[in-house]
């Protein structure tokens, strides 16, 4: 890591503690749900951050068709990577959250479900990734997936939705009135989730980039291997 | 001029399978199956809600298509077919289009036999509105087989794509199945409301579906 | 006329191809000279418009190559790009018709008699002999009169006799002005052209 990754990390830890300080102590209880409302700055942060993800996907994908800068690919995967993460997140803070509000697990909560379903796309989308040879290729098809994955998030959204509202309803999920000083948190959480990700993004496309250069000096002693073998046969005959 | 380059292409997709091609076999076969193994899940249930066979039949029906979807293009990847119509003074994206109409005809043949297979060892109910129900399977088994063979193609070169086309054929085509699900409960039980959201989705879903490969799968298909 | 300007090709980012210039002017036969694995199938998928060059371009009379353009190639690779389950005149009357060829049964007819399938003319082409297909796909190369034949090792895997069909086909073409471009390591093939080029790492030289 170089100095300016330092100094992104050091910022981050900063600003996280500050985050705690505002979600954990600073900002006031919930009417209903009292302390447990907490867990929100958390769950919301990662899943805009989740959706912000895949959309840089589906964007550096349709850049990286245009222009064909594996680059482009790097980043793209890289969100992808963290986007997975942070959908991972949401739901494992979506399920405890539910568990002491509406005691279980899961439930069919038309945005948790859509969460469910984006987690299932692009874990398919790094599996696709991870197994077709040739890095132009890779960063092609991949790409094409990103793109109509992201495409279909809007419809996966909204069938859910409906599909859920048509049913009786067996939560009831109100939306409850914020005073400004968790709205105020929640943006903040969501600020700092967002440098958290820009932080990871450099790092993972840096990584990427930096495995790329492995792989290019391996194929290149590769063929000096080969090169020297046949030099030493021809020496023989 | 366009259209007959199509039905060329058609013909000969139809001409393969019809040659032992075996798709129809294959996807029919595992279909019936799936509804048997899901009978003996349910111990033998005699009657079950519209909502639930709606939901079983066509989870059979993604199954089965998904799994057959793979095995379509290795046969033309032998002596080369493929490439030669590539060559052809065609857009690439009717080569794309012929193989989705082909496939969905082929997958409609199949889901005949599936059907009765539904209606017999399942008992399900039958259609009170036989007309919307099959408007409902040809709507559906559209969606179904564009994005398959959309998809089939994009994993064609990945090592996993056998397990890769049911995963992630499953998440994009949700909304497309829930869509499927409460307009074949619809056409099940006239009474139960709201048909004109599902079609919207349907609808909506297919318009997607039809006009990305139309961007896409030249950028697809070049190697 | 076809003209490559400064193509080249990367796979993993490895050149196999690089700055490669070359126009093919009618009535003229290239031969390019390549061993194994040196890239000679991608050059012709490229110039054939199946592989896109990672940099510089393939035109087409001074323009990029557009899907009618198609048609004024004719190309015949290592596979022999015919559907297995198919027969011979169903082969030959799907790409006739992709093609837009006017009357293609009697072209189809004639074209299976000149490449001697006359008899096997309804058999499946999976149960074809070798020989036999390369012959089918030599009809399949030329049915659509190609302004430009590009020809991976067009010889090889030939019998006595499609071989002086190939000659035949061959001088008809560049009598009506088509030009050919030969891959081959054969020296009687390379006598032929006017022009010789040899392909070594990834770079096209004239000789």
């Amino acid at each position: 890591m170089g100095k300016s990754s330092w100094f992104g990390v050091i910022a981050v830890a900063v600003l996280g503690f500050l985050c705690q300080y505002f979600a954990l102590i600073w900002s006031p209880p919930e009417k209903t749900m009292g302390n447990l409302v907490r867990i929100m700055y958390f769950h919301v942060g990662s899943a805009w951050i989740a959706f912000l993800a895949f959309f840089v996907t589906a964007l550096f994908a349709v850049i990286y068709l245009i222009r064909r800068n594996l680059l482009f690919d790097r980043i793209a995967v890289a969100s992808a990577e963290i986007g997975v993460v942070f959908t991972s997140f949401t739901l494992i803070t979506g399920s405890l959250w539910a568990k002491p509000i509406w005691n279980t697990w899961w439930t069919w909560d038309p945005r948790l479900t859509t969460t469910l379903i984006l987690w299932f796309l692009y874990v398919g989308y790094l599996l696709l990734r991870g197994t077709i040879e040739g890095l132009e290729r890779r960063a092609r098809i991949s790409g094409i997936f990103g793109i109509v994955a992201f495409a279909d998030v809007p419809v996966i959204h909204f069938a859910v939705e409906w599909w859920r509202s048509i049913h009786p309803q067996v939560i009831d999920e109100t939306g409850f009135n914020m005073p400004g000083t968790m709205i105020f948190t929640l943006m903040f959480a969501f600020a700092v989730f967002f440098v958290i990700y820009l932080l990871l993004l450099v790092l993972r496309t840096r990584q990427e980039t930096q495995k790329q250069r492995m792989f290019l000096i391996r194929q290149g002693l590769q063929e000096l291997r080969a090169k020297a073998f046949d030099d030493s046969v021809r020496g023989e005959s | 001029m366009a259209w007959s380059m199509f039905w060329t292409l058609v013909w000969k997709e139809l001409r393969t399978e019809l040659r032992g091609g075996r798709l129809v076999a294959s996807t029919l076969a595992l279909g019936v199956l799936l509804f048997l193994v899901v009978g003996i899940a349910l111990n033998g249930a005699s009657n079950l809600t519209a909502d639930w066979s709606a939901g079983l039949f066509w989870m059979v029906v993604f199954f089965a298509t998904s799994i057959g979807m793979t095995r379509a293009d290795v046969k033309e990847q032998e002596l080369g077919g493929s490439l030669g119509s590539l060559l052809a003074p065609i857009d690439r994206s009717l080569i794309f289009y012929a193989k989705w109409f082909s496939t969905f005809i082929i997958v409609l043949v199949s889901e005949v036999g599936m059907l009765i297979a539904f209606l017999v060892i399942l008992n399900a109910p039958v259609p009170q509105n036989p007309l919307h129900f099959a408007l409902v399977v040809m709507g559906g088994t559209l969606g179904l087989t564009g994005i398959g063979s959309f998809l089939a193609q994009l994993a064609g070169s990945s090592s996993l794509r056998d397990i890769l086309v049911p995963l992630l054929l499953f998440p994009t085509t949700i909304p497309l199945f829930i869509a499927l699900i409460r307009l074949t409960v619809i056409s099940m039980v006239p009474t139960v409301s709201g048909a004109h959201i599902w079609v919207e989705v349907l609808v909506g879903y297919l318009v997607l579906f039809a006009v990305m490969p139309f961007l896409l799968y030249e950028t697809m298909m070049e190697v | 006329m076809l003209i490559l300007e400064g193509v080249a090709k990367e796979y993993n980012l490895k050149p196999i191809l690089e700055d490669i210039h070359l126009s093919l002017e009618p009535g003229q036969v290239y031969a390019l000279t390549a061993p194994n694995g040196s890239g000679k199938t991608t050059l012709l998928q490229m110039m054939a418009g199946l592989v896109r060059p990672t940099r510089g371009r393939v035109l087409w009379d001074g323009g990029p190559i557009r899907t009618t353009h198609r048609r004024h190639f004719g190309v015949l690779l290592q596979q022999p790009m015919l559907y297995g389950d198919l027969s011979a005149s169903e082969n030959l009357a799907f790409y006739a018709r992709l093609y837009g060829l006017p009357q293609h049964r009697q072209l189809v007819q004639s074209w299976l008699e000149q490449v001697g399938l006359g008899d096997t003319a309804a058999q499946r082409v999976r149960s074809f002999s070798k020989g036999m297909k390369q012959r089918l796909a030599l009809a399949r190369c030329f049915i659509h009169k190609p302004d430009v034949l590009l020809l991976d090792e067009p010889f090889d895997g030939l019998d006595e006799r499609g071989r002086a069909i190939l000659t035949r086909l061959f001088e008809q073409r560049i009598n009506d002005g088509a030009s050919v471009f030969l891959v081959t390591h054969r020296e009687d093939e390379v006598r032929i052209a006017a022009r010789r080029y040899t392909l070594r790492f990834g770079r096209v030289t004239a000789c």
